[in-house]
């Protein structure tokens, strides 16, 4: 299991070569990248800055959420910092079980669900200047996600 | 008590450190790490709603116990992931 805030580029070999195991008959993967457009408006470069240990510690939570919801164990994410070019990966997720199914469903809840409670921060630099996206405000008495509010700020 | 708490991305930014020292009654709560927080920094009172705190790395509620040895930290809204 591979979760990890890194400021190296994003490998999606080494995530996926870490899930290779004869019993395990569907990989599958979302790889984030950063994209030239948000809001309407012109992106050139993004910087992402991350609480490293409480990062790592949330994908781990998401990984144990993984477990029970879905029964897949073998999962690999990669979040990346600083700053990124357009096209760079920021985020790398493999999970691969015995079937497609699961495999699907573990790699979609797992990038969701970074989005929502792993401590991770997006600077955006374009043409409007630069802002920082706020995606997702978290409650602290539960622990979960306030309505997404995508605000710049 | 004095407690030092982290600051990340926004709230980094406005207050222009990486840690800051609050002071904090004995026994105090998250609530009263906010109240001290919006003293010193009024930037923060419009929008203490969207800020989280975490208390050794752990999203932590409002009557959650602070100490001056705990690990913590203000979470503004999280943005990872790619859309």
């Amino acid at each position: 299991m591979i979760c990890r805030i890194t400021d190296s580029p994003i490998d999606m070999d080494e995530l996926t070569d870490s899930l290779d195991s004869p019993e395990l008959g569907g990989l599958c993967t979302f790889v984030g990248r950063v994209r030239n457009h948000s809001a309407g408006q012109g992106v050139t470069r993004l910087e992402y800055h991350a609480y490293p240990e409480m990062a790592e510690k949330k994908m781990r939570q998401v990984a144990e959420e993984i477990e029970e919801r879905f029964g897949v164990t073998h999962l690999a994410m990669a979040h990346r910092i600083g700053t990124l070019e357009i096209g760079e990966v920021a985020v790398g997720i493999a999970a691969a079980s015995a079937h497609r199914d699961a495999a699907f469903k573990a790699c979609r809840y797992a990038i969701d669900r970074i989005k929502q409670i792993v401590p991770i921060w997006k600077k955006e630099y374009g043409e409007e200047g630069m802002a920082w996206v706020e995606g997702c405000a978290v409650d602290a008495e539960t622990a979960e996600p306030q309505k997404a509010q995508n605000q710049r700020v | 008590m004095k407690i030092r708490v982290k600051c990340f991305a926004w709230a980094k930014e406005v207050t222009g450190e990486d840690e800051i020292d609050l002071e904090v009654p004995e026994g105090a709560t998250v609530a009263d790490l906010r109240d001290s927080l919006a003293e010193r920094f009024p930037v923060f009172s419009g929008r203490m709603e969207s800020i989280a705190v975490s208390v050794n790395q752990e999203f932590a509620g409002e009557g959650t116990p602070v100490d001056a040895g705990d690990e913590l930290a203000l979470i503004p809204p999280i943005s990872g992931g790619c859309a």
